[in-house]
């Protein structure tokens, strides 16, 4: 064969590479996998698009925060990043042509036309696809992770929210009564049958109790601020229930919990691909220590009449290095990526089950005072009632016995409060998207019924004030 | 129609009389519990003791000795429908049976403990040797639970008195250890008796709602008891007009008792030493009867319906508390309704007086704590008594027979001998009124000044 069959060939060969290294589609099933994979781990973020206006559910306050949280378009940015680093994969670099004119002396002159093409290009390119496609499915794993996160942080707003509501509902009716204590009392003053000692007592329980009512709406604003922040509405036409749920009355097996998260948890799911990622990354460089600049092309030189033709390799002989540095970092990365496995494996199964040992503790308080101290206290108001009707007990004794039950009903919507940011951290911990429904609300009517219209109107604009 | 409305509008159209007559056959329950005596004089020549809401003890005639047996035991005791505890009596009942006997006779006690703990019985302001004075370590040794002592002297006083346990006396007296022992002067009386009561005055500490006495309690007790009973379950004291009464009241409480009996200027004959002289007998309506004392009353019966009581006020209250709000004068006006929204039952009292409070306890919209008695209690033909603890009715009727001590019910005033209303208007006629008369503009209390001293 004559050079300039080889020449010819090997152009052809180096047009069909360049055709063949043209721009392959991005991948979008990212969305749609991150969507799956929430699903999996008990979010449905398929919902349509609500008004997110008056009263809203856990689940829509959740809805309208995937839909509308600035953080999400970033994180779909991000996405379309990974996406477009698959096809910067696959472009291989485009050939070079290279052209020299000398004159030489005596008036003739050599012309030198070259056209050459990046060998690693194409031979990397298979790895390089591998590494970019691996860290397309990370991106899609951080997208699914970072929308957990944001509806587990909505949820902890929501939950914070109905509580400081349902806490400010008991607190308001637990400082009435330290307020009328002191209202009587300024009456028992006026008939001059109370002492200045007892008078004062009173009003200083009546001032504690407005610090208290006061701290209670500090504590409702904060929690509304903080969801408000989490929903991203363009409105403030919402509100949440004034009701907790109260727990499922079926616990988690732990070790059922821990099997499936050493099973499918998402942060070993995302070892496993940057583990992945790392070997295609290492099976680059092992490549790149061959191939590395290598270039294959053809070259055409004219020198008066005479003509010549023919190919061109170039490459780095690896004499002096072959990536070991590189492939140290790769092997230590693995390995790094190993110990995070191991720790995570180790730390997993501890953690599920202080946090489940923790929910189980909070569960008991709950019933506790449901089952035995609330009752007591009830029956305590009922007792002294009894006391009162037949003089054998005064009004603001009664009235301290009200608010001690008030605060105890204060404390157990804290407590059944606390119970749910507990399970937002175990949904956490245990790559759960959602936390489980409640089975029941817990009503604070009968012991806390809501203000009624007919208080003087002093007492109506007072309240009005602080409830707003 | 609420019952003080009929009341109110019923006194407008009828006179006194109708008004009596028909609410002495209304309903009402008067029935005395205490065990009827014969109403004839003993062979030895006295008139048997009533004991209102309880019984006199049989004996027997052993070798010429009069014999009793007491018996020391837990018993379930009424104070008055509505309050019942466990207690410790004899012979199942408090106070126990009435010992009854004349001066001269020899007699021969036993004495069975059925208590959980060992007791003794001292035979308070008797006559007799050291070692039958029942002073547990002191003269005697204990009785042990199950064990029978007997005691046997001779009676060489006449009068009244009372026996109680001398063995954990804090606990076994504030349980209801006690009776009363009469003793009949062999002589007989320079003024012959027709009906001859016995009272045992008792305190205590059944506290709201339990149901056995406190023993712990030294000064705040709860109920306040004439033979272990609170009106209104305390027998009516049954006399015939013209007959000559006798009242023997003991106390083994911890208070003394200013006993006040209306309608008569009673003779105080007799006290712990027995029978007084005549020339000793000294005309009162209020008799102190200090605590572990006794007193004799007489008098001659007058016909009507006339309280007898302590006058301390509150021993004729059942259960109250002594240390809460004052409410008097106290407006709670829009106060109470709010309160109402969290505590439905409260219901503002004691503004104009606790004098209401009857109504509400008796309707039963005010219920109390369980086991426990209203402070105020007991209706009669006119409306609410508003009594408790000791307070109860001498009931004197014409045509009244002998032993009869039946309750016979309200008494008939005469026509025109029932005080009545003759205005409705505060301003009615021209009193003389003197001092500073109390209203909205009335001062303050004065203030001290706080300037400190002014050098």
């Amino acid at each position: 064969m004559k050079y300039s069959d080889c020449a010819r060939r090997i152009g052809l060969a180096l047009v069909l590479v360049s055709l063949a290294a043209c721009v392959s589609q991005p991948p979008d099933h990212g969305a749609e996998q991150a969507q799956a994979a929430l699903l999996a781990r008990g979010l449905d973020t398929s919902l349509q698009q609500d008004q997110f206006a008056g009263e809203l559910s856990r689940q829509q306050a959740v809805q309208a925060a995937v839909l509308n949280h600035p953080s999400v378009r970033a994180e779909y940015a991000r996405l379309n990043i990974a996406a477009a680093d698959v096809v910067r994969a696959s472009e291989l670099l485009n050939p070079r042509l290279s052209l020299s004119w000398l004159d030489v002396s005596g008036g003739s002159n050599e012309l030198t036309l070259g056209l050459a093409q990046s060998l690693a290009a194409v031979m990397l390119r298979p790895a390089r696809q591998r590494i970019a496609a691996a860290d397309y499915e990370l991106a899609t794993l951080a997208l699914a992770d970072n929308l957990q996160e944001l509806a587990l942080a909505t949820e902890s707003a929501w939950y914070a929210l109905v509580a400081a509501e349902q806490g400010l509902q008991v607190q308001a009716r637990a400082s009435d009564t330290a307020l009328w204590a002191d209202e009587l009392g300024s009456r028992f003053a006026a008939a001059g049958n109370m002492a200045p000692l007892q008078r004062a007592e009173l009003a200083r329980s009546a001032a504690e109790a407005r610090l208290e009512l006061l701290d209670a709406e500090r504590q409702r604003d904060q929690a509304r601020a903080r969801l408000e922040q989490q929903l991203a509405l363009h409105h403030e036409d919402w509100s949440v229930p004034t009701t907790l749920p109260l727990p499922a009355t079926d616990a988690p097996d732990p070790e059922q919990l821990v099997a499936q998260a050493l099973d499918a948890h998402p942060a070993l799911q995302t070892l496993a691909w940057e583990r992945r990622r790392l070997l295609s990354v290492g099976d680059n460089a092992r490549r790149e220590s061959w191939l590395d600049e290598a270039e294959v092309g053809v070259e055409h030189e004219r020198s008066g009449e005479e003509r010549a033709t023919g190919p061109e390799l170039a490459f780095r002989l690896p004499l002096w290095h072959r990536n070991a540095g590189t492939r140290l970092a790769l092997a230590a990365e693995l390995e790094l990526l190993e110990a995070r496995e191991a720790s995570l494996r180790g730390q997993l199964p501890r953690r599920l089950r202080l946090q489940l040992g923790e929910l189980s503790r909070l569960r008991e308080a709950l019933e506790v005072r449901e089952r035995l101290l609330l009752p007591a206290l009830a029956a305590e108001v009922e007792a002294r009632q009894d006391r009162v009707n037949f003089m054998l007990d005064g009004v603001f004794n009664l009235l301290g016995s009200k608010q001690s039950e008030l605060r105890a009903w204060r404390d157990h919507v804290a407590t059944l409060a606390e119970y749910w940011q507990q399970q937002v951290e175990l949904a956490d911990t245990a790559g759960r998207a959602a936390t489980p429904a409640g089975e029941g609300l817990l009503d604070v009517s009968a012991v806390a019924p809501p203000e009624s219209n007919s208080q003087a109107p002093e007492q109506q604009e007072q309240h009005h004030g602080r409830h707003h | 129609m609420k019952r003080r409305d009929f009341l109110v509008a019923s006194g407008s159209v009828l006179p006194a009389l109708a008004i009596t007559r028909a609410m002495a056959n209304s309903g009402h329950v008067h029935t005395n519990q205490g065990e009827p005596t014969a109403g004839r004089r003993d062979p030895q020549g006295y008139m048997p003791v009533q004991t209102p809401n309880g019984w006199t003890l049989p004996h027997r005639m052993v070798d010429g000795v009069k014999e009793f047996h007491l018996v020391a035991e837990e018993i379930e005791h009424e104070f008055a429908p509505g309050s019942r505890a466990k207690c410790w009596g004899y012979n199942g009942t408090s106070p126990g049976p009435t010992l009854e006997a004349v001066e001269g006779d020899k007699v021969r006690i036993f004495v069975t403990n059925r208590l959980p703990e060992h007791t003794s019985i001292h035979w308070h302001g008797l006559i007799l040797p050291s070692g039958m004075d029942g002073v547990s370590g002191l003269t005697q040794p204990a009785i042990q639970p199950g064990d029978t002592f007997v005691y046997e002297f001779t009676l060489q006083q006449h009068g009244t008195h009372m026996y109680h346990p001398h063995a954990d006396e804090m606990v076994q007296l504030a349980m209801g250890m006690m009776g009363m022992f009469i003793i009949h002067p062999r002589d007989g009386e320079p003024e012959h008796i027709d009906r001859d009561y016995a009272i045992l005055l008792h305190n205590w500490a059944m506290h709201p709602g339990t149901s056995r006495p406190d023993p712990a309690v030294m000064v705040e007790f709860d109920l306040w008891t004439m033979n272990s009973k609170v009106f209104p379950a305390i027998d009516s004291l049954v006399a015939g007009s013209g007959e000559r009464v006798r009242i023997r009241l003991g106390n083994l409480s911890m208070w003394n008792h200013p006993i006040h009996l209306h309608g008569v200027q009673f003779l105080v004959t007799g006290s712990d030493g027995g029978r007084w002289p005549r020339e000793q007998w000294r005309s009162e309506v209020t008799e102190i009867i200090g605590v572990g004392q006794m007193r004799d009353i007489e008098f001659v019966g007058v016909p009507g319906d006339w309280a007898f009581h302590c006058h301390m006020a509150h021993h004729t209250m059942n259960p109250m508390g002594h240390e809460i709000p004052n409410t008097l004068g106290v407006n709670q006006d829009g106060v109470e309704e709010k309160i109402r929204t969290l505590l439905p039952r409260y219901m503002a009292m004691g503004e104009h007086g606790m004098g209401e409070h009857q109504d509400h306890t008796d309707s039963g919209h005010m219920t109390g704590p369980p086991n426990t008695l209203p402070m105020m209690m007991g209706e009669g033909q006119f409306g609410n008594i508003e009594m408790g603890g000791m307070f109860t009715v001498v009931k004197v009727r014409d045509g009244l027979a002998a032993g009869d001590f039946r309750d016979p019910g309200w008494y008939r005033h005469p026509e025109g001998e029932v005080a009545r209303r003759v205005s409705a208007d505060p301003d009615y006629g021209q009193p003389a009124r003197r001092g500073k008369l109390a209203g909205p503009n009335s001062s303050d209390l004065p203030v001290p000044k706080r300037q400190g001293h002014q050098h």
